[in-house]
């Protein structure tokens, strides 16, 4: 029996160890992988001329697509935001999810909006559409507003993709700070493909708290004041800049922000739209899209631009930054449910052999590990069966991995987009980060565990997301 | 020692020590990649001052080049010292930028002052030796930097890489030919063999827009026959945008290419130069398309559709796709002096979805 | 000495118009965003307005409208556009807009032009 427990904890502990060390070597190559892809990036945008597209009729014609679920606070400010976007061939999409405030009216008043016949295309299906409204005001041409029924991002969504007459479609969070030019940029991969057809390209998140914002425009960019939010800078650094640079250039992609990421809209009717049962509805398309084109054996590919484009509020309170990584963690779950044939399986390439293995152990799996793989060396100390010198080496070991692995990413943050110009910033983002391993860290592995027992309890719901709203809301009249 | 493990094996070598001994070496990275940053802010710091520096001297030149007339042998007063802060190479490549950055906007006499400027200051030799380098990026911002500063004598070494195999040098060059010889640089599509992606055709279109049009036909069949689609592709841009009416019927024989982007420009090109039988021949292509560019014939039917096309029109108007029903719907409305009748009658015998359908075209034309 | 006011993001081309104009005696203020323009009209109220089409916080447009909802003054309004945003231009025209120039322009034709329209007012 004791020679039992032996094999199991020896087990165990190898196990873990084997693991974190895949992990740390995962890491690694991500970073290095992804220095020269940025790089190549920068150089290619060197020459690049974007005014000349933003005008000209041959341009490809863009939808953005903006569900908008009791935003009346800010929806005035964040349309003016879109509709003063670089690009001329473009429509603007506000899908009223059922708000229960005075979103839609707020919009009509402000935007001289009247109901338009309007014949909607039920290509994917959605919760009905309660009308069409267009602009009286031809400086307002490009605003289409819908209001529906209440059904959760995915179908507004998808309403947005039926609504919408234009070949592709960006989808943004209607609160989102968009770039002048982001529009320029999301759209040149498509228009770049040869062999392969490009269906999606992501773009980079930023966080905007404590930045200067002013009539929806970024003016001045500062490192967040706020504990919470510094961290996630940090964290959004490490994930945008290395991690998903790196999975592009590989072309194994899984995930495209929801806030902000362009798809190729025949695709994502073809593939089906956005699937409302699941709460990771941005990551369940991608990976449905690639899989559609991978089983229908066309040759595509995934596009990531590394360019600061859209900022966001990150949440700042524990609450509801503790529901965002409790949703995170479920949607990832069920993503990689619905999905789990391309698990190791080589019909779809990188995606199953690399990304998919990777998404599930490290991405899905991590949280458990690393709690239950904690708890168990620490039980295996007290008992004695593990020397605590080992158990506190071990945890110092990966505390400094990820001290190392921070540095390098605020690093490559400096040399490249450098959105922090004081000196004082790197300093302060550099501290914050020595505290990651004892605080952030261990609260987003609480959260993602309590978003396991969320899926077990089978909750499906993207609990109330409160927004701050980014400085003195006021309301400009016409 | 301990090691991790209760008994001999392969993990003996996991000692404490080993273990400390390697998050040491992580903090001392992690402590160098510290120090790198601080060292990386300071010099960007100081070549921002720098650049500001350089910048200021180039603004006083650059307002004399703009103020005053433009002659030959026109240039600015350097006194030694400046002479040797621009035989930096970095100086060099902010001089080149800002005059670059200059002349862009700029037209007529301003700007050829702003030329003179550039070779006064010798910078044309920074950017031909890019232009040799075996970077692809220095060599695409070589090509870029002589076409902004209108160094056409090299012209001919330029059009060598209009077929390079790296994309952007590519694209650089073939701007910059377009740049220098207008419509007549289009020779370059000849030899090409490499792709010419969207982007750049929208680019070159553009650039060509302000020009006057100078299309050879025996040319533009030519390309219209080359064994590059892209060429083909942008031929019957072209021939599209330039009412090119004489390519009528090689653009007709492209609606048999296996490439769908090739047949979606043609039938593009064929609506835009359409003769008496264009709208029966895209109604004959329609059942043999593809879903996306059987959308492009409806939408371009409008204009070019007879009395002939209509038992088509009305065929389709019962597709089970209520996306083909709109489509011709709209083309029925827009294009038949009947079509509203038609349309109206439709929607009296089924009401879903025809009544909705009718209304949404209605509220469009308005 | 006339009053022109430019308003254009880039701030080359900025420089180099105000640089011209200085030169040819006007006395020239410059805004690098819409709202700042808009505000400026108002307060300083220019004998000649130039715009860009394109600005961050307001377009060309809303510019125009501005400069032309001024009552006291007609100040006569000359549009700045890229190439190829004639349909821009057009909607410019129609809230009344006196001339346009596309970029790349020449500094003395822009000069004839503002010196040309002043005149007519």
């Amino acid at each position: 029996m004791e020679v039992v427990f032996h094999i199991a904890a020896d087990l165990l502990m190898y196990g873990i160890f084997v693991y974190s060390v895949v992990l740390l070597l995962f890491y690694i190559f991500i970073g290095l992988y992804s220095i020269g892809a940025t790089e190549e990036y920068l150089h290619k945008n060197n020459f690049t001329d974007y005014r000349m597209l933003v005008a000209s009729p041959h341009a490809p014609s863009v939808s953005i697509l903006a569900p908008a679920y009791n935003e009346g606070n800010t929806i005035i400010e964040n349309v003016r935001s879109l509709l003063s976007l670089f690009y001329a061939n473009l429509e603007v999409v506000i899908i009223n999810d059922g708000s229960k405030d005075d979103c839609l009216q707020k919009l009509i008043d402000g935007y001289e909006l009247e109901k338009v016949d309007f014949f909607v295309n039920y290509q994917i299906k959605t919760k009905e559409v309660r009308g069409v409204y267009k602009s009286k005001n031809p400086v307002y041409r490009k605003l289409v507003v819908v209001d529906k029924v209440n059904g959760g991002k995915a179908d507004a969504l998808n309403v947005g993709i039926n609504i919408s007459s234009n070949d592709y479609i960006v989808c943004i969070d209607v609160d989102c700070i968009l770039e002048q030019d982001s529009i320029l940029k999301m759209v040149k991969p498509f228009l770049e493909e040869t062999t392969k057809r490009t269906i999606a390209s992501g773009g980079v998140v930023r966080i905007a708290n404590s930045c200067e914002i002013r009539d929806g425009r970024l003016i001045k960019v500062h490192l967040p004041d706020n504990y919470w939010a510094r961290m996630q800078t940090l964290e959004y650094i490490r994930a945008f800049l290395l991690g998903r640079m790196a999975w592009a250039r590989m072309d194994g992609l899984l995930l495209i922000s929801g806030a902000f990421g362009a798809f190729d809209k025949e695709i994502a009717i073809k593939a089906g739209g956005y699937d409302h049962r699941t709460v990771g509805e941005d990551m369940e398309l991608v990976v449905r899209m690639r899989r559609y084109m991978a089983e229908n054996k066309l040759p595509y590919r995934v596009t990531y631009i590394p360019d600061p484009l859209c900022w966001t509020e990150a949440p700042v309170s524990t609450k509801i930054l503790g529901r965002q990584r409790n949703r995170w963690t479920r949607g990832t779950i069920e993503t990689l449910k619905f999905h789990k044939r391309m698990f190791f399986n080589p019909t779809y390439g990188v995606l199953g052999l690399v990304s998919y293995p990777y998404w599930f152990f490290f991405e899905m799996l991590a949280p458990l590990i690393e709690f239950f793989g904690f708890i168990a060396f620490l039980i295996m100390a007290i008992i004695g069966m593990v020397d605590w010198n080992i158990f506190i080496a071990l945890l110092v070991f990966i505390v400094c991995f990820g001290y190392m692995y921070s540095a390098f990413a605020a690093y490559i943050e400096v040399t490249t987009y450098n959105q922090y110009r004081r000196r004082t910033d790197m300093a302060k983002l550099l501290l914050t980060g020595l505290t990651e391993p004892f605080y952030f860290h261990p609260f987003g592995v609480w959260a993602a565990i309590k978003g396991y027992l969320d899926i077990i309890r089978k909750k499906n719901s993207w609990g109330e997301m409160t927004r701050q709203g980014f400085g003195p809301t006021t309301a400009k009249k016409k | 020692m301990r090691t991790l493990g209760t008994r001999d094996s392969f993990f003996d070598f996991i000692t404490a020590d080993r273990l400390y001994f390697t998050a040491f070496l992580f903090l001392f990275c992690c402590a160098c990649m510290i120090v790198m940053i601080y060292v990386h802010l300071y010099r960007k710091k100081r070549r921002y001052f720098n650049r500001q520096y350089i910048e200021s001297i180039l603004d006083e030149w650059i307002g004399a080049a703009i103020i005053e007339p433009s002659v030959e042998g026109w240039h600015v007063h350097v006194t030694p010292e400046l002479l040797d802060e621009f035989e930096k190479e970095h100086n060099r490549q902010i001089a080149i930028d800002q005059l670059i950055n200059t002349k862009k906007n700029l037209l007529g006499e301003a700007s050829e002052n702003i030329v003179r400027l550039y070779m006064q200051l010798n910078l044309q030799r920074d950017s031909y030796k890019k232009m040799k380098s075996l970077i692809w990026h220095k060599k695409a911002k070589g090509i870029y930097e002589l076409y902004m500063m209108g160094q056409e004598d090299i012209q001919d070494e330029i059009f060598k890489y209009t077929n390079s195999q790296n994309e952007y040098v590519r694209m650089e060059a073939q701007t910059a030919i377009i740049g220098f010889q207008g419509f007549k640089g289009l020779t370059f599509l000849g030899p090409l063999t490499e792709s010419l992606v969207d982007w750049q055709q929208i680019k070159l279109i553009e650039q060509l827009k302000p020009l006057d049009p100078d299309l050879n036909a025996a040319q533009l069949s030519s390309w219209l026959h080359s064994s590059n689609d892209y060429v083909i592709v942008f031929a019957l841009k072209l021939a599209e945008i330039y009412q090119q009416f004489y390519a009528h019927d090689i653009a007709a024989q492209k609606l048999s290419s296996s490439n769908d982007r090739v047949r979606r420009q043609a039938i593009l090109t064929l609506a835009n130069i359409a003769g008496d039988h264009t709208a029966a021949l895209l109604v004959a292509q329609y059942a043999k398309e593809t879903p996306q560019n059987k959308k492009v014939i409806l939408q371009n039917l409008t204009s070019i559709a007879t009395d002939n096309e209509l038992p088509f029109l009305l065929q389709e108007l019962e597709n089970e796709d209520d996306q083909v029903k709109l489509d011709v719907s709209r083309v029925l409305y827009k294009g038949y002096s009947s079509g509203s009748e038609l349309l109206a009658q439709k929607a009296q015998q089924s009401p879903a979805p025809y009544e909705a359908i009718l209304k949404h075209v209605k509220s469009e034309v308005v | 000495m006339p009053k022109i006011l430019i308003a254009e993001d880039d701030p080359l081309i900025q420089k180099t118009v105000a640089l011209k104009f200085r030169k040819e005696g006007f006395e020239v203020i410059c805004c690098s965003d819409g709202k700042e323009a808009i505000e400026q009209i108002s307060v300083v109220m220019p004998d000649i307005v130039l715009t860009d089409m394109m600005m961050p916080y307001a377009s060309g447009i809303e510019i125009v409208s501005a400069v032309k909802s001024i009552t006291e003054k007609n100040i006569p309004v000359i549009v700045f556009s890229t190439m190829g945003q004639e349909h821009v231009v057009e909607e410019a025209f129609t809230l009344g807009a006196d001339d346009y120039v596309t970029k790349p322009f020449s500094l003395t034709e822009l000069t004839i032009r503002i010196k040309r329209l002043l005149k007519n007012v």
